[in-house]
């Protein structure tokens, strides 16, 4: 298994990817904590596992499927669905722009 | 008003309601004024919904004055409930423990408060727990820790710290909880009450704030086996809004409580479980669970869970990398707060949980965690082969002092050893209190048998609590 050492760039990558943005105080103290528990986890490298199936779920079920219809007693109507939200508008939940026009 | 020096169980409460020696209005008034006593100290409940409680009381009252037959149709008619705080109430505030849905009020409930709300049960609010179930002593909540009702200096355990201690406090009859790792049976046995941690898929987890999909269970916190086996037989089943739900028909687990125990019952106890296990008052408690054991006739050897050593490891690989993925709809956009609102445990968790699933690194850690937890399945399924229950601790201490472990977040994860996995195996499991320390401090013990084996399971632990009590 490759030993990676934690470093601060890669908590830094890691947040990123995980749509945190972490102050640097806080990269300072997650690092040599997520170091440790890493180093930890690691040691699954030692055990045997040639061949071994990997296992997902523990429910031997496989492809559970319904009905393709609306179940109506599951619909939110239009304004419960927007009513938990902070920012709505013209009926639509409102995020930030993802096309810039210029 | 009943005086309770001896907390009232779910069965003792509707023989009283339905031989109307008390009315439904009377207990919930008697649970809100204990609450209202209590909570400010215990920080159990993050939500009491008592105007709800006592209009459904009255209308329950109504109810049993024209149709004295209601407790045949809805067993759990009248009956107070707490739900974990990540259970989504509809029209009731839900906050998973966390800044991010602070104020976050559910437009649906989950499939578990509907059943037990069509049982008959009337919601008085809602129990405080570690922040999106993150945690094993109730302090990674963000609303404060909850304290232990036996000694307020005490965690409760966690994550269903305020499930536990508001039932052991009799602030409630019976409260529902998750165990993803070991957050029913560990709170339950530090707080003394009996906690059940069904298989997975035997209790839908639709409309529960998930934490990791392969892993979570659903259950609950009792006073006794008898009322973990009526409130299983209302919740378990399988549900079209779960897909991960088995197709296996429930049992009436109450009418099979009181069989008696197979002929040559056998009981494992694994030997990795006792290697390095120091704490005086856990091996007591080991101790006297198999005295109680022996007088029950029945037979308990040592076995081997080769992979006990490498269960945290893949826990923490695999529930961290659900977690990571779980926790990636809270964008503050349709519901709850921004990501920074997330505390120090959940932003770990997360990272922990990206990392190991990013490109590069998944085989390495994933796939191999996913490997290794075959492994632990498997020794499971060769232990059954051999006997029909473990025993084992739920922790290696009992409960420690708010503080004591919050500084070291590896040292927290290293005290689940002896619960990840049967979430691992998908295994049910049972915690059972066995008595207390000089500190008087709950003790406790737990049973596991094979998955989907909870009526054998029930009627292990109702025999155990029946011999404990010498009856």
């Amino acid at each position: 298994m490759t030993k990676s050492k934690i470093t601060r760039e890669e908590i830094s990558k890691v947040a990123k990817l995980a749509n945190l943005s972490l102050t640097d105080s806080e990269i300072e103290k997650f690092t040599p904590q997520l170091a440790e528990i890493f180093a930890y986890i690691d040691q699954l490298g030692q055990v045997a596992t040639d061949k071994v199936v990997p296992t997902a779920a523990v429910n031997n079920l496989n492809n559970v499927t319904r009905e393709d219809t609306i179940a109506d007693n599951r619909v939110l109507d239009q304004e419960e669905a927007l009513g938990q939200s902070a920012k709505v508008e013209k009926n639509m939940f409102v995020v930030k722009a993802v096309i810039d026009n210029d | 008003m009943t005086k309770m020096d001896q907390p009232k169980t779910i069965h003792e409460l509707t023989t009283d309601l339905a031989s109307k020696k008390i009315s439904v209005t009377e207990v919930v008034a008697d649970y809100l004024t204990k609450i209202d006593q209590r909570n400010g100290e215990l920080n159990a409940f993050l939500t009491v919904a008592a105007a709800e409680a006592k209009e459904k009381a009255k209308e329950a009252d109504a109810v049993i004055a024209h149709d004295p037959d209601i407790f045949t149709k809805k067993p759990f008619f009248g009956i107070p409930v707490g739900h974990k705080d990540i259970f989504l109430t509809r029209g009731l505030k839900t906050t998973a423990g966390s800044k991010v849905l602070a104020n976050y009020i559910p437009q649906y409930s989950s499939t578990v408060v509907k059943k037990l709300e069509a049982a008959g049960a009337i919601t008085l609010g809602k129990l405080n727990c570690d922040a999106w179930a993150h945690g094993a002593s109730g302090e990674n909540s963000d609303f404060g820790p909850t304290k232990n009702p036996h000694n307020l200096d005490y965690v409760p355990g966690g994550s269903s710290s305020g499930s536990a201690a508001a039932v052991a406090a009799d602030l409630l009859p019976f409260a529902t909880g998750t165990d993803t790792g070991g957050s029913i049976r560990q709170p339950a046995n530090f707080c003394g009450v009996v906690g059940l941690k069904p298989s997975y898929g035997r209790v839908s987890r639709y409309g529960i704030v998930a934490m990791a999909s392969s892993l979570d269970s659903i259950g609950h916190l009792t006073h006794d086996v008898y009322d973990a086996a009526a409130v299983l037989e209302i919740t378990a089943g399988k549900d079209p809004y779960d897909a991960s739900t088995t197709d296996l028909p429930v049992p009436t687990y109450t009418k099979l409580l009181d069989q008696p125990l197979p002929k040559k019952f056998k009981i494992g106890i694994a030997r990795e479980y006792l290697e390095g296990l120091t704490d005086k008052d856990v091996l007591s408690s080991l101790e006297a669970a198999k005295a109680i054991l022996a007088r029950m006739g029945v037979e308990v050897i040592e076995i081997s869970l080769p992979h006990t050593k490498y269960g945290i490891a893949v826990y923490y690989i695999v529930q961290p990398s659900e977690v990571s993925s779980n926790l990636a709809r809270y964008d503050g956009i349709r519901y709850g707060n921004a990501r920074a609102s997330f505390g120090d445990e959940a932003k770990r968790r997360i990272m922990i949980g990206t990392y190991t699933l990013s490109a590069g690194y998944y085989d390495a850690y994933y796939l191999k965690a996913m490997q290794v937890r075959t492994l632990i399945r498997q020794d499971f399924d060769q232990a059954f082969g051999e006997v029909d229950a473990l025993l084992s601790p739920t922790s290696p201490t009992p409960a420690f002092k708010l503080g004591q472990n919050t500084a070291d977040p590896l040292a927290m994860y290293l005290a689940d050893v002896y619960t990840v996995t049967a979430n691992l195996a998908g295994l049910p499991g049972i915690a059972l209190p066995t008595g207390k320390t000089k500190e008087n401090l709950p003790l406790g013990i737990q049973f596991l048998t094979a998955q989907y084996t909870e009526e054998k399971l029930l009627n292990l632990a109702y025999h155990f609590e029946k011999t404990l009590h010498g009856k």
